[in-house]
C-alpha cells in the first residue's frame, strides 16, 4: 500500500506547484440466480488512484489501477508530463481546506456481516415468489442480492487529507411476463444502507406489477396530453436538468439555464434540492472528488432557479467558492455534479394525481435519452416511453412505443401536480404530472 | 495468415498453477483474463487543451464455473500471490470436492486482424494536441455561427492474455484509436450541435482516411444546417437512411435481440426463429471482427475464441445467434467468437464486434429516387432497445424531409421509434455502398467498442417522433 503524503513530496521533486490524489477502494459481493440455482457469484476488491497535478500552471491528469509504489509514480510523472500539453490557466489551483468537516454515517456493519449463504437464499426466495405472482409471469430473468462497500481519501498538497467510507446493499428481480405471444419485462430494486432494511417482497411485488400493468401495451394515437412520470423514470429527467445546471456548462454556453439564475425556471411546485447528509441516495458523502465539504443546498426553489453547482476550477472562473459538487471516476476528468439530489414531494398521492388527469400517460419506462435523445443547449428532447393510458382518472390500458417530445424548459414550466410517493433510487423522486406534451404514436 | 506476437502477460507456469487452485474445488471450468491497457484521452474545448489523462488498467479476472453457476473474482495485480488468492476466493464460493488437476496449455496462434502503422508512442503529445486545434480551425473558419468547438482523441493500447482449463492460451494485442470533433452552430437563440467521427483499431494513420480538417469541417456543416432545420414531423413515415454509422438502427433493433444470452433466457423476439424468415430477400446481416483495422475488429475474443464472421440473416432467413462461451456450451452450438468485456472487472458475455447490413444492389440515389415522400436520415446518433419487446427508440441527428423523390428542407429534433422484428420487415431496399461508424455499445453495466455498419436502406414504414405537431395534423 502506498504512502500518498511521500507521493506528494514525489510529484513536487519532479515540478508540479499543486498536486492531489484520490484514492479509491471498493468491495463488492453479488449473486444472481436463475432457475433455482446459483447462475452468477462475483466477489471483487477493486483499487484505483487518480492523480491530479498543476505544472506550469497547466493541469495534468493521469490513473491507474497499480497502487504499488512503482506504479503510482509512474502515475504522478505521466500526469506531470500531460500537464506540459495542456493549456495554462492562472484560475488552475486545488483545494485549501477552510473549517470542519461534516460527519455522515453511512456504513453499516449488518452489510458486511451478512453470509453468503443468507443473502443467495434471499435471491432465490425472491425468484420463487416473483413465479408464484401470476399465471402470466413466464420467466424470471434474474433475481439479485448484492452488498458493496467504498472507501475515498483525497490528499493534497495544500492540506487536504479526507477519508470517507460507506456500505450499502442492493436487491433487483426482472420478470418476463407473456400472454397471446407477447412479452414484457419488468423490474424492481432498492438500494438499502442497512440489510435489515432490504424489502425483497416489496421489490418482487413492483417487478411483477409493472410487467403485467404494461403487458400487451399499444401505440396511442400522436396527440397532446398530461403525462405522469413515475419515479422509477422522473430520475431521468432531473439527471437531464443537473447537466445543464452546473457552473461549466454555463460557461461552455452549453446551458439552456444560463443567465436564469434568481429567474422562474419551473412551476413553483419544483423545489429541487441537493442534500449530500441523506443517506438514503446513493450519493451521501461528506466531502467532493476534490476534497471540498459538502452542504445541503435548494439548487430550485418553489421554480426559482438559485445557483449553478460548481467544481473549484468552474467556481474560479465565475469568481465563486466551490458548491462542494467536484465529481470523478478513477478514470475520468474532474468535472460537477450533483451529489444526491432529491425533488420536495408533494401532498397529493399518486392516485390523487391519476384521478385528476381527464386524458394523459403514466410513464413508468423510458429509453434514448442517455444516447442523444436530449440536447442539453436547446433543451429539446425526445424519449421513447411505455406505461398506462389514463382516461378520465382511471388506467384504460398499455401502452408502448410512443415517444414522448418536448422541450425541458416548457416541461418544467408546465408540472401542474408533483405527488407524495418519494422514493429514492439514485436520487429521490416522486411522481410529477406535466399538464401537456407532444406523445407520437400511430 | 499473419500472426501476431502479443506478449503472454503471466508467465505460463504462473497460469497453470493459478487454474490449478481454481479447479481446486471440483469446478467443471476455469479461466484467467489478464488485460494490460493503456488509454490517453486529450480533449480540447475553447481552442484550449483542457484535459490530458493517461490510464493503466492491469489486472486480471478469474471465472470458475460448475454446473449452471459461474464464480468470478478479479485483482487489481498480476503478482503470482495475488492471483492465486483471486483463484482460490473464485474456487471457494463453489462447494464441491477437492479435485486435483494437471492443466497443460497450448499457445494459440491469433491472427494479426488490424495491422498498425503509426503507434501512439511515435507521435509527440504536442503533435497530437495540433491535430485537435486543426480541426478546431476548420470548424470554426466554415460558418460564423459556429460558436463552440470540442474535439478529442483517444488511442488504447489493450494487451490481453486468456487461458483455460481445457487448454487454450492465447494473447492479442490491439490497438484502437478514435478522434471526434463536435460543433455547436447558434442563432437567434436556437443552439444545435454537430458531431463527426472516426474511430478503427489503428493507429494516428485513422488521420490519413480523414484529416481533422474533414472532421472539423464535417461538425460544423451538420451543426449548420441543423440550426437552419425546421422541427421534425412526427407520425408514421417512410425512412431512407444513408450509408454507415445508420447501422446502429439494426444493431439496437435487432443485434441485442441476437445475442445467446437474450435467445437463451428466451426473453428474445428471435428465439426459436433459427430457418424462418425474419426480413425481405435484400436483408443479410453480418457480425465480422476479422474485418482488418475496423472499430470492433479483434483477433481473438476475451474468453481465448477466434473472432469470426458469422451470418446471422442471410437474404431474409434467420441463420445464427451471437455466443459467448457459457451459451454456447448450453445451445450446444459451436463458439462464435463474440464473448466480450469492457475489462478484467467483468465476466465475459455475448457481444457484437463489427455488425452490419450486407450491401445488396442499386444506388442510394435511386432508392430516395423511388421514394414519394418520406424522411433522409442522414445522421443518427445512439439508440436503445428493450430486448424482450424488441422495441427501440432512437435520435436522428440530420435529416431532410423526401418530397417526389428529392432530398428537400433539413428538419431537426426526429426520432425514431418502433419494434425491431417489425422494422426489420419493412426494410424494403438496400444500396450497395457499405460504410461503418464506431460505437461504444452499452450493455449490462459494460461499455465495449463496437462497430455499425449498412448501405443505404430504405425502411417502408416506421414512427418519427418529432416536435410538430401541427404538421402531423396536417398529414390526418
Amino acid at each position: 500500500m502506498v504512502d500518498l503524503k511521500s507521493l506528494l513530496d514525489y510529484a513536487s521533486s519532479l515540478g508540479a506547484q499543486e498536486t492531489e490524489l484520490y484514492l479509491e477502494e471498493t468491495k463488492g459481493w453479488s449473486c444472481r440466480v436463475y432457475q433455482g440455482e446459483v447462475e452468477n457469484l462475483q466477489a471483487s476488491q477493486g483499487k484505483g488512484l487518480a492523480v491530479r497535478v498543476i505544472a506550469g500552471k497547466a493541469l495534468g491528469i493521469a490513473y491507474t489501477s497499480d497502487i504499488s509504489d512503482d506504479g503510482a509514480r509512474e502515475a504522478i510523472s505521466r500526469a506531470i508530463e500531460n500537464a506540459k500539453i495542456s493549456a495554462p490557466d492562472e484560475l488552475r489551483s486545488f483545494y485549501a481546506p477552510e473549517g470542519e468537516y461534516p460527519t455522515l454515517q453511512a456504513w453499516s456493519q449488518d452489510i458486511e456481516d451478512a453470509p453468503a449463504e443468507t443473502k443467495i437464499r434471499m435471491a432465490l426466495d425472491m425468484e420463487a415468489m416473483a413465479k408464484g405472482k401470476d399465471s402470466r409471469i413466464q420467466k424470471v430473468l434474474a433475481a439479485s442480492v448484492g452488498t458493496n462497500s467504498r472507501s475515498v481519501t483525497v490528499v493534497n498538497s495544500k492540506g487536504v487529507d479526507v477519508s470517507f467510507r460507506s456500505n450499502y446493499a442492493t436487491i433487483s428481480c426482472q420478470v418476463l411476463a407473456r400472454e397471446n405471444g407477447v412479452m414484457q419485462p419488468g423490474s424492481g430494486m432498492q438500494f438499502s444502507r442497512t440489510f435489515a432494511g432490504l424489502e425483497p417482497e416489496r421489490v418482487v411485488g413492483e417487478a411483477v406489477e409493472k410487467a403485467l400493468n404494461l403487458l400487451g401495451g399499444k401505440p396511442v394515437e400522436s396527440q397532446d396530453a398530461a403525462v405522469i412520470f413515475a419515479p422509477e423514470v422522473s430520475s431521468v429527467i432531473w439527471q437531464m436538468l443537473a447537466g445543464v445546471l452546473t457552473g461549466e456548462a454555463v460557461q461552455k454556453k452549453r446551458s439552456m439555464f444560463a443567465g436564469k439564475i434568481g429567474q422562474r425556471v419551473a412551476s413553483e411546485l419544483v423545489s429541487l434540492i441537493d442534500d449530500p447528509f441523506d443517506v438514503r441516495g446513493t450519493g451521501a458523502s461528506p466531502f467532493d472528488a476534490e476534497g471540498v465539504p459538502r452542504k445541503r443546498m435548494a439548487l430550485i426553489e418553489k421554480g426559482v432557479l438559485k445557483t449553478y453547482i460548481y467544481d473549484c476550477y468552474s467556481a474560479a472562473k465565475d469568481g465563486v467558492k466551490s458548491t462542494g459538487h467536484a465529481y470523478r471516476r478513477i478514470s475520468t476528468a474532474v468535472q460537477a455534479a450533483p451529489c444526491n439530489l432529491y425533488l420536495e414531494p408533494g401532498t397529493q398521492s399518486l392516485e390523487e394525481v391519476v384521478a385528476s388527469t381527464k386524458n394523459g400517460l403514466l410513464v413508468m419506462d423510458v429509453s434514448g435519452i442517455s444516447t442523444g435523445g436530449f440536447n442539453p443547449v436547446s433543451g429539446d428532447f425526445s424519449v421513447g416511453a411505455a406505461g398506462r393510458w389514463i382516461s378520465d382518472g382511471r388506467f384504460v390500458g398499455p401502452v408502448r412505443e410512443v415517444t414522448i417530445a418536448g422541450n425541458l424548459k416548457d416541461m418544467l414550466m408546465g408540472i401542474d401536480a408533483v405527488a407524495s410517493d418519494l422514493k429514492w433510487l439514485g436520487m429521490g423522486t416522486p411522481s410529477f404530472r406535466v399538464a401537456k406534451m407532444a406523445i407520437s404514436g400511430k | 495468415m499473419r500472426v501476431g506476437h502479443a506478449q503472454c502477460l503471466v508467465p505460463e507456469e504462473v497460469l497453470r498453477k493459478v487454474l490449478k487452485a481454481a479447479m481446486m474445488t471440483g469446478a467443471d471450468f476455469a479461466e484467467v483474463f489478464v488485460e494490460d491497457t493503456s488509454t490517453e484521452t486529450i480533449t480540447m474545448e475553447d481552442g484550449k487543451i483542457e484535459n490530458v489523462n493517461s490510464g493503466r488498467d492491469k489486472g486480471a479476472g478469474i471465472r470458475v464455473v460448475k454446473g449452471e453457476t459461474s464464480s468470478y473474482c478479479f485483482t487489481d495485480s498480476l503478482e503470482e500471490r495475488d492471483l492465486l488468492e483471486a483463484a482460490r476466493t473464485a474456487a471457494g464460493a463453489l462447494m464441491g470436492a477437492r479435485g486435483d488437476y494437471t492443466i497443460d496449455l497450448t499457445r494459440r496462434d491469433v491472427p494479426l486482424i488490424s495491422p498498425v502503422s503509426k503507434y501512439p508512442w511515435e507521435t509527440t503529445k504536442t503533435q497530437k494536441a495540433e491535430f485537435l486545434h486543426r480541426a478546431d480551425r476548420a470548424a470554426r473558419a466554415y460558418d460564423p455561427l459556429i460558436s463552440q468547438v470540442t474535439a478529442g482523441l483517444l488511442e488504447i493500447v489493450r494487451n490481453t492474455t486468456i487461458a483455460n482449463s481445457e487448454g487454450v492460451l492465447a494473447a492479442d494485442s490491439v490497438i484502437r484509436s478514435r478522434f471526434t470533433v463536435s460543433a455547436l452552430a447558434t442563432k437567434n437563440g436556437i443552439l444545435q450541435t454537430g458531431t463527426a467521427t472516426i474511430g478503427k483499431t489503428m493507429g494516428l494513420e485513422i488521420l490519413d482516411i480523414k484529416s481533422p480538417e474533414d472532421l472539423g469541417r464535417e461538425a460544423a456543416r451538420q451543426a449548420i444546417v441543423n440550426v437552419h432545420a425546421a422541427p421534425a414531423p412526427s407520425g408514421p413515415m417512410t425512412v431512407v437512411m444513408t450509408n454507415g454509422w445508420g447501422g446502429v438502427l439494426f444493431h439496437e433493433a435487432c443485434g441485442h435481440s441476437l445475442e445467446a444470452d437474450s435467445i437463451l433466457r428466451g426473453s428474445s423476439v428471435f428465439a426459436g426463429k433459427i430457418g424462418q424468415r425474419v426480413a425481405r430477400e435484400c436483408v443479410t446481416a453480418i457480425d465480422d471482427p476479422t474485418i482488418p483495422n475496423e472499430w470492433g475488429s479483434y483477433g481473438v475474443d476475451d474468453e481465448g475464441n477466434p473472432g469470426q464472421r458469422t451470418v446471422l440473416i442471410e437474404n431474409g432467413i434467420l441463420r445464427s445467434y451471437m455466443y459467448d462461451r457459457k451459451s454456447a456450451v448450453k445451445d450446444k452450438h459451436r463458439f462464435t467468437g463474440n464473448g466480450r468485456r469492457m475489462s478484467y472487472r467483468y465476466i465475459a458475455i455475448p457481444r457484437m464486434t463489427n455488425t452490419f447490413i450486407a450491401p445488396y444492389s442499386g444506388k442510394e440515389e435511386d432508392i430516395i429516387a423511388d421514394t414519394q415522400e418520406g424522411l433522409y436520415a442522414k445522421g443518427l446518433r445512439g439508440g436503445q432497445v428493450n430486448p424482450a419487446t424488441g422495441d427501440f427508440v432512437f435520435t436522428v441527428s440530420e435529416a431532410y424531409l423526401i418530397r417526389n423523390g428529392k432530398i428537400g428542407d433539413p428538419v431537426r429534433g426526429a426520432t425514431l421509434i418502433g419494434n425491431g422484428l417489425t422494422t426489420l420487415g419493412e426494410i424494403d431496399a438496400v444500396a450497395d455502398n457499405l460504410d461503418f461508424g464506431p460505437g461504444n455499445c452499452g450493455k449490462s453495466g459494460q461499455s465495449v467498442p463496437a462497430a455499425c455498419g449498412q448501405p443505404a436502406l430504405r425502411i417502408r414504414r416506421i414512427t418519427v417522433g418529432g416536435t410538430d405537431r401541427r404538421s402531423a395534423e396536417r398529414r390526418g
